[in-house]
């Protein structure tokens, strides 16, 4: 009696979680699988289905392009998330000092994150054009420069001009995240520091990073994913020029699957890219559980 | 100069490249496939976008202009010169129409020993067999293609109309755009119709890119970019 209770119950169980498993699977598990199977074939996704194995791995791995947009997709995911924790921070800490019209500040600092990323973008790529961007323009009326400057002819200025742009479209997600990090932290520590004679510095260092390190960790997570595989600014403003100097690794998959119809390769390369982030996921997520631990 | 890493960008340089006597995918007598990027003509087509920014006869930020930017600064003067189709006076015209008059087309100049070539871009429509509204979509295409609306969207676009009796209109052949209606006169070139063209197509912006840039020589950019094309080949061919 008791055992067809049990089993009665573990089938209500299952059927209970069938929906989720089931949005699950068709939504992560099969489009996953999906994109490992068509990294294996030769394919245009209609007629030509070969399976190549592991052949466009291996030569990815060898592959001294693919290699350089891993390596440029670090350096922008590296300086975009450094930066928007500068600036969102910096920008936290300031909100967070009970000043006056501190909301209307609050929706103005958060613009730059509500504005899709095509128009961040092309307002960008307008105000560095070099014969008709503001930029130029402004700074030839006050004599700084006497002719027009190409911002994004060099490797270093084009990459540091998308890591400039990503960083004004992504401190806002980083600002309110610390702002109520910084709103949790209980108001009680900070007076008993006062008390002991500890500064603002001081209070800064010791109460709030601390208090702010698990927001932190999980906001590092979503930054780092977010930008490393990150797709619209850099196209619309370089397309991944000038010669490959800002072709990340999005920019090469897009290449790959839309441009050389590829699709095979562009799998290839998405997965690669799926499995480093999992890689910095579990070392954060590790981070975290050590944290709360 | 429409520097721009993408499809825009690739097309004028190959049309460059073309008048240079290069191909970029050539066949041989065997019929086999062959790349051309480390041919001569491939390499003074990449030497000539390296000297135009060096000498300073390209406005400033050439890896950002493309066809728009590019249409603009024809508009506006900062430019008088770029490779493009009769389409363009229009969109000059809109930028700016005090330019009225005061633009044209002239054939690209060809190499010596080569001889001059053009690509001609057509827009085509088709009717699915099974379309629900054929008859109105009949109707339309015939609407679009009546002699009289072929010319009023010649007048405004500046595109060559597709009739033969609307081309031979004195409005199209004005001095405006009369250059573009000589050039595709001439010897015109159409690119492999093969699935995998597109691969070696995209092999030009970059090389330009880098030509400009001057990190490399003109010779290994060519070297590189030959390289790629054969392994496109091989895989495909």
């Amino acid at each position: 009696m008791k055992s067809a209770f049990k089993k009665r119950e573990s089938r209500s169980g299952y059927f209970f979680t069938l929906p989720t498993l089931l949005i699950v699977f068709s939504l992560i598990i099969y489009p996953l699988g999906y994109a490992i199977f068509i990294s294996m074939q030769r394919t245009n996704l209609i007629s030509e289905w070969k399976f190549v194995g592991a052949r466009y791995y291996a030569e990815l791995l060898t592959d001294a392009e693919f290699i350089n947009s891993l390596k440029i997709s670090l350096i922008f995911a590296f300086f975009v998330v450094v930066g928007n924790f500068v600036v969102g921070l910096l920008l936290a800490v300031i909100l967070n000092q009970n000043l006056k019209f501190a909301t209307t500040f609050k929706i103005i600092l958060m613009l730059p994150w509500l504005l899709p990323e095509v128009v961040v973008a092309l307002i960008w790529k307008w105000l560095f054009n070099p014969t008709y961007g503001l930029i130029n323009y402004i700074l030839n009326t006050v004599g700084l420069i006497d002719s027009d400057v190409s911002w994004f002819d060099s490797s270093t200025s084009a990459l540091a001009g998308v890591i400039f742009v990503a960083t004004w479209k992504g401190y806002p997600i980083v600002m309110i995240m610390m702002l109520a990090g910084m709103k949790n932290i209980p108001s009680e520590r900070y007076e008993a520091a006062a008390i002991d004679g500890a500064t603002r510095i001081q209070q800064f260092r010791h109460i709030t990073l601390p208090g702010l390190r698990p927001i932190f960790l999980v906001t590092c997570i979503l930054e780092t994913a977010w930008w490393f595989k990150h797709f619209t600014v850099i196209w619309l403003m370089t397309s991944g020029g000038p010669a490959g100097a800002t072709k990340v690794v999005s920019i090469s998959i897009y290449q790959q699957a839309f441009g050389d119809f590829n699709f095979g390769k562009a799998a290839a390369e998405s997965v690669i890219i799926l499995t480093i982030l999992l890689a910095a996921s579990y070392f954060y997520s590790r981070a975290i559980r050590n944290d709360n631990d | 100069m429409v520097g721009t890493d993408n499809g825009s960008g690739q097309g004028r340089f190959n049309v460059i490249a073309r008048n240079m006597g290069a191909t970029d995918l050539g066949k041989n007598a065997a019929g086999k496939y062959v790349a051309g990027q480390d041919s001569d003509g491939w390499k003074a087509a990449l030497k000539l976008y390296k000297d135009a920014v060096d000498v300073g006869c390209v406005p400033p930020g050439q890896f950002q202009t493309g066809y728009p930017e590019a249409s603009v600064q024809i508009g506006k003067g900062q430019a008088a010169m770029m490779i493009t189709g009769p389409h363009t006076i229009g969109v000059a015209l809109t930028a700016n129409p005090a330019a009225k008059g005061k633009l044209a087309g002239a054939p690209i100049p060809a190499a010596a020993g080569v001889s001059a070539t053009t690509s001609l871009n057509q827009s085509g429509y088709a009717i699915a067999r099974r379309s629900t509204h054929r008859a109105a979509a009949i109707a339309y295409l015939k609407f679009l293609l009546n002699k009289e609306n072929q010319l009023r969207i010649n007048d405004v676009t500046y595109r060559i109309p597709s009739r033969l009796d609307a081309q031979a209109d004195p409005q199209v052949n004005s001095e405006m755009s009369l250059g573009f209606v000589k050039a595709g006169e001439g010897k015109v070139f159409s690119n492999p119709q093969i699935p995998w063209y597109n691969s070696i197509a995209i092999l030009s912006s970059p090389a330009y890119q880098a030509a400009i840039k001057g990190d490399k020589t003109i010779d290994q950019i060519a070297k590189e970019q030959a390289e790629k094309a054969r392994k496109i080949i091989a895989d495909n061919g």
